[in-house]
C-alpha cells in the first residue's frame, strides 16, 4: 500500500472524519471532520505512520 | 570525552593538520571577559563542540554523536555544503533560497526570529513545487520546535514564567501545533497545562504518548518510569474528578480541515 493510501486509511478510521482525501502532490490530506473533531489524535493518527502532520488550515 | 574520542591517534591527526583547536572554558570567574562565549554561540549544555570560520562566525554545532574525526568529518561535509548554498542564495539563484533554510535549521544556525523572517521571504519556484512544499513543511516542524524551545527558554528559573509557558504551550498542543516526533520537553509542560486547566483530554493524550515512547520499560521490575506512569494516572483522575471538562470536541458543526503531510514518497 502506498504512502497516500496508508494516509487515508488511518483518517477514515477516525470517527469524526466524514470525507478525507490525500494530495500526493500538495502533500496535504483535505478531511471534513464532525463535531467531535480532535486536532490532537488526527495528527497523531498520521505520525503514528512515521509521516509528519501539523493543521494546515481549518475552516 | 577527553578521555575518549578526543585522544585518539586519529583526533590528534585530524586537528594537528585539518582544523585549529581552540577551548573555552567557563569559569565565572570575576572580570573575565570572555565568560560570555558560551551563550553568544548558543550553547545549551556541556561540552558544546562547534566549527567556526577564519572570523569566528560559528558554521555549524557538532551533534552528540558526532564528537569523534567521523562526525567531525560529516560535520564539514554539511559546511561544505552551506557555503555553496549560502554563495547561491546569495547570487539569486532559485529555489535556493528554500534548500539553505532547511539546512540552516537541520544545523541549528539560526534563532527562531531570523528562520521566521526567512521563510515569511520565501516564494514558491515555477517548477518542483511539490517538492518547495514538502521542503517548506519541513521547515515549518523545525520552526515549531525551534519557537517551543525559544518559549521554554524564555520563562529562565521564575517558577511563575514557567506556568505561563505551561499554559503557551497546552494551547499549542490544543491548536494542534504538535512536535512530529515525541519531546518530554514540549509533553511535560502540556501535560502541567491541561492540569491547570482541567483538560483531561490533551492531558491524557500526553500520557499516552509518554507510555509509547517508554514502552520498553513498562515490562519488568517496578521503575522511574512506570511510577512517573502511576502519577500520571493519579493526576488524570483528580482532573476527572473535578469535572472539568473531558470532551474533545472544540468545533460544534461540520468543516474542513487541511492537514500539512511531510514523508510521503
Amino acid at each position: 500500500m502506498n504512502c497516500a493510501a496508508r494516509v487515508e486509511q488511518a483518517l477514515a478510521s477516525l470517527p469524526w472524519v466524514e470525507k478525507h482525501e490525500v494530495d500526493f502532490g500538495k502533500k496535504e490530506a483535505h478531511i471534513t471532520v464532525n463535531g467531535k473533531f480532535d486536532k490532537v489524535a488526527t495528527l497523531k493518527a498520521v505520525t503514528d505512520l512515521g509521516f509528519g502532520a501539523t493543521v494546515k488550515k481549518i475552516g | 570525552m577527553e578521555s575518549g574520542s578526543l585522544s585518539s591517534r586519529d583526533f590528534a591527526s585530524y586537528a594537528s593538520k585539518e582544523v585549529v583547536p581552540y577551548l573555552h572554558v567557563t569559569s565565572r570567574i570575576q572580570g573575565n571577559t570572555t565568560d560570555g562565549i558560551f551563550r553568544e554561540y548558543g550553547g545549551t549544555g556541556f561540552p558544546t563542540l562547534l566549527f567556526l570560520d577564519a572570523d569566528g562566525n560559528k558554521l555549524a554545532k557538532v551533534a552528540g554523536a558526532d564528537r569523534n574525526v567521523e562526525g567531525f568529518r560529516k560535520t564539514e561535509g554539511q559546511i561544505a555544503r552551506l557555503l555553496k548554498l549560502r554563495d547561491a542564495a546569495a547570487s539569486g539563484k532559485e529555489g535556493t533560497d528554500v534548500d539553505l533554510l532547511l539546512l540552516e535549521l537541520e544545523m541549528g544556525l539560526t534563532s527562531f526570529t531570523s528562520a521566521q523572517e526567512a521563510r515569511a521571504g520565501l516564494d514558491a519556484p515555477k517548477k518542483k513545487r511539490s517538492s518547495f512544499e514538502e521542503k517548506v513543511a519541513k521547515i515549518d516542524n523545525l520552526l515549531l520546535n525551534l519557537e517551543i524551545n525559544e518559549i521554554r527558554r524564555s520563562a529562565g528559573r521564575d517558577p511563575e514564567k514557567r506556568k505561563g509557558v505551561e499554559i503557551t504551550l497546552y494551547e499549542f498542543a490544543k491548536d494542534g501545533r504538535i512536535p512530529a516526533s515525541y519531546s518530554s520537553s514540549f509533553w511535560f509542560p502540556v501535560m502541567e497545562g491541561a492540569k491547570r486547566m482541567g483538560d483531561a483530554t490533551i492531558f491524557a493524550v500526553g500520557m499516552k504518548l509518554f507510555r509509547e515512547q517508554y514502552d520498553e520499560h513498562f515490562t519488568g521490575p517496578e521503575n522511574r518510569v512506570q511510577n512517573r506512569y502511576k502519577k500520571m494516572e493519579e493526576d488524570l483522575a483528580k482532573i476527572k474528578e473535578k469535572g472539568a471538562s473531558t470532551s474533545p470536541a472544540e468545533v460544534v458543526k461540520s468543516q474542513s480541515v487541511v492537514l500539512a503531510v511531510t514523508g510521503m514518497t
